[in-house]
């Protein structure tokens, strides 16, 4: 198991913070919520950090809406995490599965393709046919694995599966229960204390499957809303571009001024309007915290094998182009706008700001 | 910056030695109040000084007496000086059930306590704001915004995982409303207040005037030691605190501390008191921390637990006014559990405010956030703000204009029992008791806007028509009513004087904007006074409108001011009964004969008005009819006369033209046949662009259509214009014609048609009524298509398809 995990490109959260796990759970005094690994305070660490105990913060924002999703899963409500791409809907959701039940394994991955057996069950079927329905031939989802378990499941992107899979987890969260009549009139498997489902959406994506009410009304909504304050995204950034970096192996030099800039471009875009109130029009791209950290990425791995090593503005100016021109044309208008009239002023004071402008028109100028 | 040792605080609150005893508190904080009274109780002080302006220490008995119930607040009224100094804000201190420092005073009074207010009085200049910015906006005491931000709040918010100051308060101090230790509680208040006070700067205190306050606390904490009969407890906002434990060596309060002021128990309302918290006033939401305080006190010993009594209310509440957005039983159920054991992960007793909030949203909104507003979130704020009002007994002292105001109200008839409107229909011309309450009705529409409302009535809108000879009221008695006359009191003790300090103040302003020289913005006011029946303020504004109307240049302004003058002397003649009336019929006359001067000397300048400024001075000239109109005008009508003369003997723009003769027409200056034939010569002129000619009928018909329907010579000049242009220079003017012609009623329109056909020989049968006429664009589009066919047709030898077909 070791072995296999030194190859993979991401182990799981569990595996990734098992020594923080370790840590929490030797510290942890408060009482468990059944079937729960941690105490929903030391859960709250774990996400939230416990420079006592050096755990890492690892969701940056809205310290109550970890609570919140915390009492959510407690109770007898699903949780529903709701906002736009990149808001790191999907981390918190296996961060909190991984220190509740240990585990961040039981996912299903939301799509249109995702069938019944995906939430239900489906069948070996060469078993099936040598032997009959026994539970032999069983294959269980993620979803019956987590009830037989008492884990925690996570189904991300809810709203692309069709909505008959989707029906069939009202009854798994009202009833806790998932009858299987291929093995007998009673035979059903029934929810062990400590599960429970988290799911992710984006309610605004065009061509999701609208949820029914009714699942609705078996789920708590948190919203996962951009970083709003800078300093924490810059610090965000910082952090996993280091982590990213230090797990390849680069060294580059990468300037406070240079994160500034990123962060202060994002910000500006994402909100419509500058600092100092200026207002702009505002780009349909998704302007993520986690487009930031890849743009700064990319810009550290130009830097590396194609630079001198040192980051400027100009890596992060060619960087955001991908980034502005992955959705549409009218963005680019927009991007320009802000360049020619924000970014010139700022140009006029800093190299950074001047590179950057540079590279941005360099790019116009192909485009 | 001072350094105060936290630790060492805590420990010096409670002097046994020198018998002092420090209360660090925060406003309308229902655990400081609890643990405050058992403190006094306990301590038995023979003083209670209080952190109050020192000259609202006459009200406190005001405060005890029975028939109070809070939300009531202690004003000051700033006076005529201070308004003018910008300083003009009213200052408040509002009390609620919960505020600590009522119910001090009330433990204290119980226990034979002597209390004293031991703040600077309201209206010292330390306790005024210099922000000119801010100068309407209300004065606290009680300011204290530092526990809502600054390095140290963020800090502890950080570290404890809190969202905000007010969530850190919560957490720390109101979760231990039950815990019975008053000292340990204190302690901990205090020592978290030297840490806020640590953390400020001492220039911004020393800039705000907290600095000066907290030398005349002291002062008057010397002074009671030196009148000692027993332990004193000392009252005062935890900010404070720190700076008040160690005595200087001399403390005399700073210069000014006995001004005297202007200062009132008034009623006051949640809702406002909610209002003053966004300026830092304590504790907000004062419906939620009431109910708190129910419970702690035992006076609400109901089964449910408060968040049970709270989330099942609001669900009651909106299922009763915002059925869209109650939630399902369910739903009140998880949210109960939610909260509670958000209470548990948070560490705290009970559920409280945050708690309420982050179960209301988690359970409750089964969507999308956008940034923090929801309808149900905005909802569930308004429900714990609360609706209550507070009331003071009978016969209660009242500024004078609030009492004024109600007796004035209720010898005109009107109802004042409750806040339902009401409408009244008010005869003005005919009856002199209507007439009186139009008058009062409008001042008080200056004095106190929430109280009434005109719905309907003569403004220049709605033209001073005769007909209209009623108005139409809805009005109210609210606790909003109050508040305002109580903002306004300084402005005078009658409603009437204070409408007339708000005007003179109006015109103050104008001048401030640069609109000294308004004259119509200037004759405005005064319709407004007139209106208002200020006879009182007419000199003031009467001058003040004869500068404007010798500086102002602006011809379409001075009309505008005549026709407003004209129309106030014809109300005012239908008003002589009223006295005030009589003092403005009397101030008109010379007014009304400047501003005719005036506007008889600019209209020479007419001469020189183009095609682009024309619609203006076209303007200028229908106002000038419509004042001119009168058969008796209060002015003299000869300059203007003379100068009308004048215009038509110029070349003048080819609209002016038409609407100078249609006004000389019009006041008799020339007969009618005369106007016919002058317009005859104007619609034949000759002008480069054909159309020109027929804007003189555009002119006419702004001012007096009834001229071109009424003489038919004008008519045969049109007809005679149509016959002598070909198809084309038809189209050209067909614009212009219907610029000209929109101005006709439907029945004008009529005549003048029927008169056509008459002058072509054709009878009133023969007119075809295009009932719906095209669009004007699409209408010359076909036109300009026939005209184009037809001369294609004629090029192709085809004239005879254009023959009318046997």
């Amino acid at each position: 198991m070791e072995q296999r995990n030194a190859l993979q490109l991401r182990p799981s959260a569990e595996i990734r913070f098992a020594d923080e796990l370790a840590a929490l759970k030797a510290a942890d005094q408060g009482r468990r919520p059944p079937g729960w690994a941690l105490s929903a305070r030391a859960v709250r660490s774990f996400i939230l950090g416990d420079s006592k105990l050096s755990v890492r913060r690892k969701f940056y924002g809205d310290d109550a809406l970890v609570e919140r999703a915390l009492v959510a899963l407690m109770s007898e409500q699903g949780l529903m995490l709701v906002g736009e791409p990149g808001t790191a809907k999907s981390m918190l959701s296996e961060l909190l599965a991984a220190a509740i039940s240990g585990s961040s394994m039981l996912v299903v991955q939301g799509s249109t393709g995702v069938t019944e057996d995906h939430v239900r069950y489906g069948w070996n079927y060469a078993l099936l046919i040598a032997e009959g329905p026994t539970p032999r031939a069983l294959v269980p989802s993620p979803v019956m694995e987590a009830m037989r378990l008492g884990r925690v499941v996570r189904i991300e992107e809810l709203t692309r599966c069709p909505p008959e899979i989707q029906d069939v987890l009202i009854s798994v969260l009202s009833e806790k229960v998932m009858a299987v009549p291929e093995l007998g009139e009673s035979a059903s498997v029934y929810a062990a204390p400590g599960f429970s489902v988290i799911g992710t959406a984006n309610l605004r994506d065009r061509g999701v499957h609208e949820m029914s009410s009714a699942l609705k009304r078996r789920f708590n909504f948190e919203t996962v809303t951009p970083l709003t304050d800078p300093a924490l995204e810059t610090e965000l950034i910082r952090q996993e571009v280091d982590k990213r970096l230090g797990q390849a192996d680069i060294a580059v030099n990468f300037p406070d001024e240079v994160t500034d800039l990123l962060v202060t471009t994002f910000q500006d875009l994402r909100r419509g309007q500058t600092k100092d109130q200026v207002p702009l029009s505002k780009p349909s791209a998704v302007m993520s915290t986690a487009e930031a950290v890849n743009i700064a990425h990319a810009a550290a791995l130009e830097a590396a094998f194609l630079g001198n090593g040192d980051v400027g503005g100009g890596h992060i100016g060619r960087q955001l182009h991908g980034v502005i021109v992955k959705d549409n044309a009218e963005d680019v208008k927009k991007v320009r706008a802000y360049v020619d009239h924000i970014v010139k002023e700022r140009a006029r004071r800093s190299k950074v700001w001047s590179d950057f402008l540079g590279a941005v028109k360099a790019m116009k100028d192909e485009s | 910056m001072s350094v105060l040792d936290p630790a060492a605080t805590a420990i010096r609150l409670f002097d046994a030695e020198r018998n002092l005893h420090f209360f660090p508190i925060r406003h309308h904080s229902p655990a400081c109040a609890l643990h405050l009274r058992e403190a006094l109780r306990a301590i038995r002080p023979a003083a209670v000084l209080i952190e109050g302006p020192v000259d609202f220490e006459p009200l406190i008995g005001e405060l005890l007496a029975p028939g109070v119930v809070p939300p009531v607040a202690m004003v000051a009224l700033p006076d005529s000086e201070a308004r003018e100094k910008g300083r003009g804000g009213t200052t408040y201190y509002p009390i609620c059930r919960h505020s600590p420092e009522y119910v001090a005073i009330q433990q204290a009074t119980e226990l034979g306590a002597t209390v004293r207010f031991i703040d600077l009085p309201s209206r010292h200049p330390s306790m005024l704001s210099d922000d000119r910015d801010r100068q309407d906006q209300p004065l606290l005491p009680m300011r204290e915004t530092m526990f809502d931000r600054g390095a140290y709040v963020e800090a502890m918010c950080a570290r404890a995982g809190f969202r905000d100051g007010l969530a850190l308060w919560d957490g720390l101090f109101e979760s231990r409303a039950r815990n019975t230790d008053w000292r340990g509680f204190f302690a901990s208040v205090g020592a978290y207040c030297s840490a806020l006070r640590a953390a400020s700067d001492e220039n911004e205190l020393q800039a705000d005037g907290t600095l000066a306050r907290e030398t005349m606390m002291r002062a008057c904490i010397d002074n009671a030691i030196a009148a000692r009969s027993g332990p004193i407890a000392v009252v005062t906002g935890g900010f404070h605190t720190p700076a008040l434990i160690d005595a200087k060596p001399e403390t005399p309060p700073p210069a000014g501390a006995a001004t005297r002021s202007n200062a009132w128990l008034i009623r006051y309302d949640f809702r406002a008191l909610d209002r003053l918290n966004g300026y830092g006033a304590g504790l907000p939401l004062p419906g939620f921390y009431e109910r708190v305080w129910e419970r702690l006190t035992g006076t609400n010993d109901a089964n449910s637990s408060l968040t049970e009594e709270i989330l099942v209310g609001f669900r009651a509440h909106l299922i009763a006014n915002e059925p869209a957005l109650a939630f399902a039983f369910p739903t009140l159920r998880s949210m109960v559990e939610a909260a509670r054991r958000l209470a548990e992960l948070r560490g705290l007793s009970e559920p409280g405010r945050t708690e309420l909030f982050d179960a209301l949203r988690s359970s409750a909104i089964k969507e999308e956030i956008e940034v923090g507003a929801h309808p149900l979130l905005a909802a569930f704020t308004t429900y714990l703000q609360g609706d209550r009002l507070g009331d003071l007994p009978p016969g209660s002292r009242l500024p004078p204009l609030v009492e004024r105001a109600r007796g004035e109200a209720k010898s005109l008839g009107l109802s004042l029992e409750d806040a339902v409107p009401k409408t009244r229909e008010l005869d003005i011309y005919r009856k002199p008791r209507h007439g009186q309450t139009s008058r009062f009705l409008h001042a008080m529409r200056l004095v106190a806007p929430p109280f009434a409302q005109r719905n309907k009535g003569p403004d220049r809108v709605h033209g001073f028509r005769a007909d209209m000879l009623m108005e139409t009221w809805t009005y109210a008695w609210s606790p909003a009513v109050e508040a305002s006359l109580i903002e306004r009191a300084a402005d005078g003790e009658t409603v009437r004087d204070a409408a007339a300090t708000i005007l003179i103040r109006r015109l103050a302003d104008l001048e401030k904007e640069g609109q000294r020289n308004n004259a119509e913005a200037a004759f405005n006011l005064l319709s407004v006074a007139f209106d208002a029946g200020i006879g009182s303020a007419a000199d003031t504004l009467v001058a003040a409108v004869g500068v404007a109307v010798d500086e102002d240049t602006n011809l379409a302004r001075l009309t505008n001011a005549l026709v407003i003058g004209q129309a106030l002397n014809s109300r005012a003649r239908m008003m002589q009964s009223d006295t005030s009336i009589r003092a403005f019929s009397s101030l008109l006359p010379p007014l009304l004969d400047r501003l005719a001067r005036r506007i008889a000397e600019l209209l020479y300048d007419l001469a020189a008005v183009n095609a682009d400024n024309v619609g203006e001075a076209i303007g200028c000239l229908a106002a000038l009819a419509e004042a001119m109109a009168d058969p008796d005008p209060p002015f003299p009508t000869e300059p203007l006369r003379d100068a009308l003369q004048h215009l038509m003997t110029v070349q003048l723009d080819p609209q002016l033209t038409g609407a100078v003769i249609a006004l000389a027409a019009l006041i008799g200056l020339i007969e009618e046949a005369e106007a016919g034939r002058r317009l005859s010569a104007a619609l034949a002129g000759a002008f480069e662009r054909p159309g020109d000619a027929v804007r003189t009928l555009s002119g006419v018909m702004a001012l007096a259509p009834q001229l071109f329907v009424n003489e038919s010579s004008v008519i045969a000049a049109i007809d005679g214009l149509f016959g002598a242009v070909d198809d084309q220079g038809f189209l050209a003017l067909l614009p212009q014609l219907r610029m000209a012609f929109a101005e006709l009623s439907p029945q004008e329109t009529d005549r003048v048609a029927a008169a056509v056909a008459a002058a072509h020989g054709a009878g009133e049968d023969d007119i075809a009524i295009l009932q719906q006429v095209p669009d004007a664009r699409v209408l010359s589009e076909h036109l300009a298509l026939g005209e184009r066919l037809r001369s294609q047709w004629l090029q192709d030898g085809l004239a005879a398809w254009l023959e009318p077909s046997p």
